[in-house]
Parts: C-alpha cells; structure tokens; sequence
C-alpha cells in the first residue's frame, strides 16, 4: 500500500513521503483489585505529506483504498501549505537500537491478566485496606517511511508497560501510590520490587506530618522527576527556538543547570518507549545531549526547523500517520549522580520529600515556571520520612531550581521514555495547609 | 483582542504571587474548571463504584458545602459544546443534580457503573472516538447561580481575584488548576496582577469555604476538552458565576 501511495504521489508532487503504521495495542485493567476490562485495538493508517508549487500539502486516512484521494487531498492543501523550507532526506544508516523483544509478542492478555490477579492478591496480603488499580498496555507496532528521495524505513517496535495505583481511604482524606514497570525487555515481571514499592509508601502514608508554609530542601524521587521536567523539554525543543519562545534562546554553551547535571534525549535506548532506528521523517536517531554538566548544547529540531533556524536537524522529528513531523524529545535520561540511596534524605533536619505530582503542564512552559500539587510527599525530620504531607504545592523556576541542585542519585530508574534518578534540591517554597 | 494583548504585556511585568493561603474570588471560567476538576471528576460512579468505602465519601445526603452551592450536570442545554440528545451507549442524556443546597445528591453513571451500584444510568457514557470504549465522562457542568453580587464579593481585608484557566487536574480528592492571573484585593479593591497563581487543595474542605456564589452564569465551551483514561479532547461545557473561596492554598512564587 505504502508503495503504490508513494508512487501515485510522486507522479503528481515536486516531492512525497508516506508514513504507515500498523499497531495493535492491548489493554488489561484491574479496578479495586479485580479484572476490569480487556480490550485491543487495531489501527492501520497512513499519512502522506508532498511537496507541491513550492508549499507542503498532508493527508491521512485509515483506508488503505483511498490511495487516489489522499493524493488528491495532500496537492490540494499544498496549494495553501507553507513554504518548503527543506528537502526530504535521502537514505542514511539507522541506529542501533533494540526495539521488540519476542518474548513481549508472545505475552497474551491471558498473562497479563494472571500477573495482575498475583500482584493485586500480593498487595492485599500485605495492605488489605489498599484498593488497587492496574493497567497493562502493551503497543506493537510496524512502521514504515518511505520517500521520493529513496528513504525506504521499516521497523517493528513492541513497549510493555505496567501501571499500578493503590488507594487508601484513610480518616483524614485519601491517599494515592503508584509504581511502573517498564516491561519492553521481554524480562517477566517481578511483583516482588513492585510490591514493596507500593507497601512501603502505603505504610509509612499512614503517619500524618505537618509542615508550615516556607522554603525547604526537597528530595524529587526518580518518579516524580519527569514532571519537574516538563518546562525544559518544552525549552530545548526547535519549535520554540524558531518562534523565539524559550529562555534558552541564544544560550547554547551557556551554563544553565547545575554541574552535576547532563541531560540527554537518547533516541537509541534499548527497549524505551520513545526509542527508533529513524524518526518520524526517516532521519536516523541519535542521542542528543542537551545538558552537559549544566551546559546548554543545543536545540532539537527536525529538517524544517532546523532549515528556519539555519541548522541541521537532530533526529528529532515525532509524529503519528495522523500528523505532519515536529521536533520533540524521545526518552530523557538525567545522567547519574555520586549520591547513593541512603544519602537521598541524610543531613536533612527538615525537608520534603515527593515520590509523585499532580499539575504537570499547567504553568507557564515557557518561562519555565512549575507549580505541582504534591500527590505523595512525606516530610523529612533529621534524615528520616516523618509522616506524609496533606495538601502541598511547590512551586517555582526550574531553571532556577535545577541551577542549584544539592546532589543527584546515582541510581536510574526506568520509567518508560525517562531514565532518572533522584534529584535534591535546596530550596524550594512549599505551601501548607499549616501556618507560615 | 486588545484586552488579550493587554493582559499578554502586563503579564510579562506581573510578579510571581506569593505562596500561601488566601480567600479568592474566582472568576466564572476559573469556577467552572473547579466545579468539572474537582467536583465533576469525583461525582463519576466508575471511579467509586468498585470501592465501597469511596462510596460512603460520595453517598447522597452528606454535606459538603454551604447551602448555597449547587452543582448539576446537563447534557439537554441548546447549543452548549457538551450537549448530546443519546450518550455513546444509546441512553438519553439528561440533567442530573451533583450537588443539592451543599450536599450530595446524585452521580454520574453508566450502564456498568449503574448495573454495580443497582441503579439507573444517568446518560454520561461518552467515548471521543470509535477507537475507545465508553467511559463515565461529564457533559455540561456548572455551579448554578445564586444572588451574590461581585463587589459584595471582593469586600475583603486582603485576598485574590483570579482570572482564567490554564487548565486543571484532579486525582479525586486533591485537585489543582492554574488560572492566566490574578489580581490583588486590598480593602475591597483589585490592585496589581500576579502571575504564576496555581489553586491546589482538597475538594471537600474547598467545597465547605465556598461562601459567596454570584448570580452571573457563564458556561463556556471553547477548544481543547475533558481527558481522562487515555481519551482526551473530549467537548464538554463548564461554567459558573464568581464565586468566593476562603483560605485557598495557592502555590506561588
């Protein structure tokens, strides 16, 4: 199909591409412990974007019978698309990268179904009072590129992953905690580490602490760190560097964060969920650094920004069949620190720390403003968790917050598209529900 | 447009508000997201009905809030960006009363939700797409008018107006939405405009220091839409007239 779209749009365009994509996504849910619902959905579809009269025209449609009136529809919307700014690369080498396992192929929803029923009898065991809810999703998906300037991509890509959240009702409110498993690796799951994840936030939520209104050393557990996040890939991002719409602008080999932190958009991560040999427009992936040691090394673009702003692309270009490309980071990881788990918390005579947020995306991106409701916090007394915090926010400049940065973790944890550890930071204003 | 550049330049000279707790006057946009974030999200049965001591938070009767709060959902409004005649299981869509003069008086449901509970479903299962199964979802939502008048309102020592919404998040009880600005009362008066204003807090104690509801009813559609369960974009209808909240968390500067 692809080939024969491809064919009949270069006979009538300057130039053509056709991107497919095949998938099967399975889904299995547990509410309060029991299944929920199971369902897969298949999608076929095919987007096709041309080069007509100077100007890029695109469409899509989930018919593969519509060859004819997607090629009409793509030159129709060229005659007023924006200006070509680039060309269509041409055939390259592809990363190295690990994508599909077998092993994740052959997990049937029937498995997926008897690992939630373990867990959640595991977790009931240990926290009767715990509703738990799970989620597996599992995306298997072919996809091809194919292009008038002889780029012909295929690849296939499975990504596994488990989401867990239990809910306890306790006298004064609810509380929430969650953990992920990344299961791409073919690797089956271990309910013991998520079991003990889970029990031990469950166990130590039930002491209450109060923390007044102030400035405090916050430790950012790895999975509430991609949230803190959120502004700088929103900062790197070309789209903004071509709008001249992010604090970044201008700064490349400026020292940004702090030292101890190196930041990088690693497309080629073995078995990560962002991960490809090419990206959505056939350039091949790389791993970016965008922070070294605090330094800020440049924006991530695809071939069209890169050609407004004079530069190359980086092999940044995220799309669906649905989409035209734009540049967006795939897996981030935040390189390791020296601090091992133990110094997480120690010397602190009263702090905070956040295993999870609520809010992330609300503020202001641009600026590079946070303000995240803490969704699983507890408070630090003399090196020690002293009780979980009800209803606080921190908020802030990550720019700012991430400028001082007192020590970062030096052990990852996967978290799908995020490779992070912890982060501590000095001073970060905190509102209570307690009296400044 | 002029007022938009307005608001866009002065922003860019409004400093950071100051965290802390403060009474708001919320605008209607701002009051609306909180009646859909906060309450609307909680008043959905399939994220109780499973849970028996969930259901006893959410059990019609108990009070929540102030006599004069009322919150409904209604998919029959003409013309309103969440209407719909047959929700995406074939019910017919209807009003529904979420919360009556500040106690609970009803939930939304589906089918399943409503089989598990032994009760009608209400006309709220909507899914964005053929590729997404039916979920309890909102339609039109909105806190109903009383007879409170704005100045009335912002006759306070020292608090906030708040102005807009740059969206919100909700994970049952806790919630937490960002407005576009806000501006200082003091002594009765709007002063300078803050920037960075985000609202967080818990619903029900939220809900208990809603103490002023305006007459001024606006529901707004708009881009954009309601996302829960990987199905987001979803058209609903939000609105509210000012209402004014005492001690309010809000996460600043």
């Amino acid at each position: 199909m692809e080939e024969q779209l491809l064919e009949m749009a270069r006979r009538r365009a300057e130039a053509a591409e056709v991107y497919g994509v095949d998938s099967a996504r399975t889904v299995v849910q547990f509410r309060a412990g029991r299944l929920y619902s199971q369902e897969t959905r298949l999608t076929r579809g095919f987007g096709l974007r041309v080069v007509s009269g100077g100007r890029v025209g695109f469409s899509s449609s989930t018919n593969p019978d519509a060859g004819a009136e997607l090629v009409s529809a793509a030159l129709e919307t060229a005659s007023l698309g924006r200006p070509a700014r680039a060309a269509l690369p041409g055939p390259a080498p592809g990363g190295k990268v690990a994508l599909l396992d077998n092993r994740v192929m052959l997990a049937s929803s029937g498995r997926m179904v008897e690992w939630g029923g373990d867990l959640a009898a595991a977790l009931k065991s240990r926290v009767p009072d715990m509703k738990v809810d799970l989620h597996f999703g599992r995306d298997i998906r072919e996809v091809v590129i194919l292009n008038s300037s002889g780029v012909e991509v295929r690849y296939e890509q499975a990504v596994f992953e488990l989401s867990v959240a239990g809910l306890l009702v306790l006298s004064d409110g609810l509380f929430w905690v969650r953990d992920y498993v990344n299961l791409s690796d073919g690797q089956p799951l271990r309910l013991e580490p998520v079991a003990d994840r889970l029990t031990a936030l469950a166990r130590a939520g039930r002491r209450r602490a109060r923390l007044a209104t102030g400035s405090y050393p916050v430790v950012v557990m790895p999975t509430a760190v991609p949230d803190l996040l959120l502004p700088l890939e929103f900062g790197v991002n070309g789209k903004q560097r071509e709008k001249g719409t992010t604090p970044l602008l201008g700064r490349e080999g400026e020292r940004i964060l702090d030292e101890k932190l190196t930041v990088v958009d690693d497309g080629l991560r073995d078995y990560a969920a962002g991960s490809a040999p090419y990206d959505g427009e056939g350039v091949p992936r790389r791993r970016n650094v965008v922070f070294d040691k605090g330094e800020f090394c440049g924006f991530l673009f695809d071939l069209a920004t890169a050609a407004a702003c004079g530069t190359s692309t980086t092999g940044s270009a995220e799309r669906d069949y649905g989409s035209t490309p734009s540049p967006g980071t795939t897996n981030i990881e935040v390189r390791p620190g020296a601090c091992p788990p133990a110094g997480a918390l120690a010397g602190l005579d009263e702090g905070l720390v956040v295993h999870s947020f609520i809010g992330a995306g609300q503020s202001n991106l641009a600026a590079g403003d946070v303000a995240l409701n803490v969704s699983c916090g507890f408070k630090v007394e003399d090196g020690e968790p002293a009780g979980r915090v009800k209803d606080a926010a921190i908020a802030g400049n990550v720019y700012r917050l991430l400028a001082g940065v007192e020590a970062v973790g030096h052990e990852q944890r996967n978290l799908g598209r995020y490779l992070v550890p912890f982060l501590r930071l000095p001073d970060v204003r905190v509102a209570t529900r307690g009296e400044a | 447009m002029e007022s938009i550049a307005k608001v866009a330049v002065d922003l860019l000279r409004a400093e950071p508000v100051p965290a802390g707790r403060y009474t708001v006057v919320v605008d209607p946009l701002l009051a609306g997201v909180f009646a859909h974030e906060a309450f609307g999200h909680l008043s959905e049965a399939d994220c109780f009905a499973e849970n028996d001591r969930l259901r006893e938070l959410m059990k019609p009767g108990t009070r929540y809030g102030v006599d004069g709060l009322s919150i409904v959902d209604d998919s029959t409004l003409d013309g309103e960006r969440g209407s719909y005649r047959y929700d995406d299981e074939g019910v017919a869509g209807g009003k529904t009363e979420l919360v009556r003069d500040g106690v609970i008086a009803g939930s939304l449901r589906d089918r399943q939700s409503a089989a598990r509970m032994g009760r009608s479903p209400t006309g709220n299962a909507r899914a964005v797409s053929y590729r997404h199964p039916p979920l309890v979802r909102m339609s039109n939502t909105f806190i109903v008018p009383r007879d409170a008048d704005l100045d009335d309102m912002l006759d306070i020592e020292r608090g906030l107006y708040v102005v807009g919404s740059r969206g919100g998040m909700t994970e049952l009880e806790s919630f937490t939405f960002s407005a576009r600005y806000a501006r200082l009362v003091e002594h009765g008066r709007r002063t300078k405009m803050v920037r960075g204003v985000t609202l967080t807090g818990n619903v029900f104690e939220t809900l208990r220091n809603i103490d002023a509801v305006g007459s001024d009813l606006v529901v707004f559609g708009g881009l954009g839409g309601c996302g829960k369960g990987g199905q987001n974009q979803l058209p609903v209808g939000i609105g509210a007239p000012h209402v004014r909240i005492r001690d309010v968390t809000v996460g600043g500067s």
